[in-house]
């Protein structure tokens, strides 16, 4: 929201004073956080890290070995004591920036010890030793966008690392049991650790993970869709991971006043009702053998889609609505390719699709009002 | 915060390369070395680069005796191919013994991106000619170090 272009509307309608106007310019003025450079010093650090990361796999040649650990070396002590410095004197930004070059400068020099000396260990433990040894630098941030790369760090750690531990499961369809088991636990105690353990310490921090398990959450509900648009054979089906799934449902459903517990008891209505379909979704789709159905898939994506459109406008999170809205009126118009095969098909397909969106706006354009009036008395959230 | 936490968040990382560096020297620096036959090719790693792939051969010599599993290791000598014998007999009649589920341990090769065609080029018709050596380092538990690939007799690095 353009903040001053929205005052000059108010004062014009007569809703707020020019003295008002000036007094939360003010405010708003000493209360602002430079997001701009905020993004940029991320960006910045984490292109860094991902360019010493990108030189070490180039394996330069001209440099002899011995040399290339040297200044490895160096170079982390060099980062370590000025991380350091900065922490010690709070200078969070600061602190923030080097952390997330230290921490992406330290998987780097893990894989040139690997690449030196032809290390042939798994990718896994170079993952794990990495996660291990800079999760207290990795706590030493505030900034949203280091708990996102964290949560990133984290998570790919988690996914590679499940692989040794899948292989230990004879059978496919205990190995997808299993896989499935793993990846619900992972998310839910990532959210309950985040809520319980970093948002009291380190809000932000808190706030960038929070995003990241979000991004996954978002990803593995889509996935649980995928049964759907193939053909499931008996060496596919599910069992005890859908009931080990179901049960962490259920706990994360007793959970979620405390971890949702700034939102409204229908906002927590809505991810419950998202996290049931997806449940549902999953467990229809591989508890017996089927073609593959994509209009079921489609369906499913469409229910899972309105149930977070409709956590959202229960937030007060109207640009969040809009752009789910979109994403639904989308997704109607992709069903009907799905469902239609022939030209004559596909053309009809496209004149009732189009058709359908055109009163899916209409019914946008009567609606919104109603909608603002709703908002306005509802929430103090994100504005349109 | 606090500045012993500060110090320790600081220092583990750093800390935790060195003693990497420190462990993969002294691994190296422990015993001889032994030659092994491989073939192979070149992909790559998204952290550490581009590799040979290779496979160790085991067709040269016929095995010593029989083993099945995790019973059977690599005899190895300074001056002969390796050779499948059981883990009993490798560990008294061999110069060393290497279980023969370090095999998974020794596939790739890592190479200068500048170089990698060459060396791909060069890796493929050593190992026509049976003339492309890994050459390893044995632990105290029979477990594998690289310390080179030879091509032809020349040391790749």
């Amino acid at each position: 929201m353009d903040l001053s272009k929205k005052l000059a509307e108010w004062v014009e309608a007569g809703l707020i004073d020019g003295e008002a106007r000036a007094r939360i310019e003010a405010h708003e003025g000493a209360h602002r956080r430079p997001l701009m450079l905020y993004a940029m010093l991320g960006l910045g650090a984490f292109t860094v890290g991902l360019g010493i990361i990108s030189v070490v796999a180039a394996n330069w040649a001209d440099v002899p070995d011995r040399v290339k650990l040297a200044v490895d070396l160096v170079l982390a002590a060099g980062l370590g004591a000025a991380t350091f410095e900065t922490a010690r004197r709070g200078k969070l930004l600061a602190t923030d920036v080097l952390a997330v070059v230290y921490y992406l400068f330290t998987l780097a020099s893990i894989a040139l010890i690997g690449q030196v000396y032809q290390l042939t260990a798994p990718s896994y433990q170079a993952l794990l030793l990495w996660s291990a040894v800079t999760a207290p630098l990795a706590w030493l941030g505030h900034s949203r966008w280091l708990g996102l790369l964290w949560c990133g760090g984290l998570s790919l750690t988690y996914v590679v690392s499940l692989e040794p531990v899948l292989d230990l499961v004879p059978r496919n369809a205990m190995r997808a049991d299993l896989g499935v088991t793993l990846a619900g636990g992972f998310l839910l105690a990532g959210f309950a650790a985040t809520r319980g353990l970093v948002a009291p310490r380190k809000p932000l921090l808190a706030r960038g993970i929070h995003t990241g398990l979000m991004m996954q959450l978002l990803v593995a509900a889509a996935a649980c869709t995928a049964p759907w648009y193939e053909r499931i054979n008996e060496r596919e089906l599910l069992s005890v991971g859908l009931v080990a799934l179901g049960a962490m449902g259920l706990l994360a459903h007793r959970m979620l006043p405390w971890l949702m517990h700034d939102a409204t008891g229908r906002a927590r209505g809505g991810v419950a009702a998202f996290l049931g379909i997806a449940w549902l979704s999953l467990s229809a789709g591989t508890l017996f053998e089927h073609e593959s159905v994509e209009a079921a898939g489609g369906l499913l994506q469409l229910a899972m889609l309105g149930a977070l459109a409709w956590t959202a406008i229960q937030s007060g999170r109207v640009r969040t609505f809009n752009a789910l809205t979109g994403l639904i009126a989308l997704r109607i118009l992709i069903t009907y390719f799905e469902i239609f095969g022939s030209m004559l098909e596909t053309g009809m397909g496209m004149i009732t699709g189009g058709m359908l969106t055109l009163l899916m706006a209409w019914l946008w354009r009567r609606k919104s009002p109603e909608l603002a009036r709703q908002l306005g008395g509802e929430s103090g959230g994100e504005a349109s | 915060m606090n500045t012993r936490f500060i110090a320790l968040a600081v220092a583990l990382p750093a800390l935790t390369l060195a003693l990497s560096i420190a462990d993969a020297e002294d691994n190296l620096a422990g015993g001889e070395s032994y030659r092994l036959p491989v073939e192979g090719y070149d992909p790559r790693d998204l952290l550490r680069g581009r590799y040979l792939r290779y496979r160790v051969k085991l067709d040269a010599a016929p095995p010593l005796d029989d083993c099945t599993g995790s019973a059977c290791c690599l005899c190895l000598s300074q001056d002969g191919p390796p050779r499948v014998a059981s883990c009993e007999l490798a560990r008294t009649q061999c110069d060393a013994a290497m279980p023969q589920r370090h095999l998974k341990d020794l596939r790739r090769y890592y190479i200068p991106e500048g170089q990698a065609r060459q060396l791909e080029r060069r890796f493929i018709d050593a190992a026509r000619d049976d003339e492309a050596d890994i050459v390893v380092t044995v632990g105290a538990d029979g477990k594998p170090y690289v310390e080179h690939l030879e091509l032809r007799g020349e040391r790749i690095e």
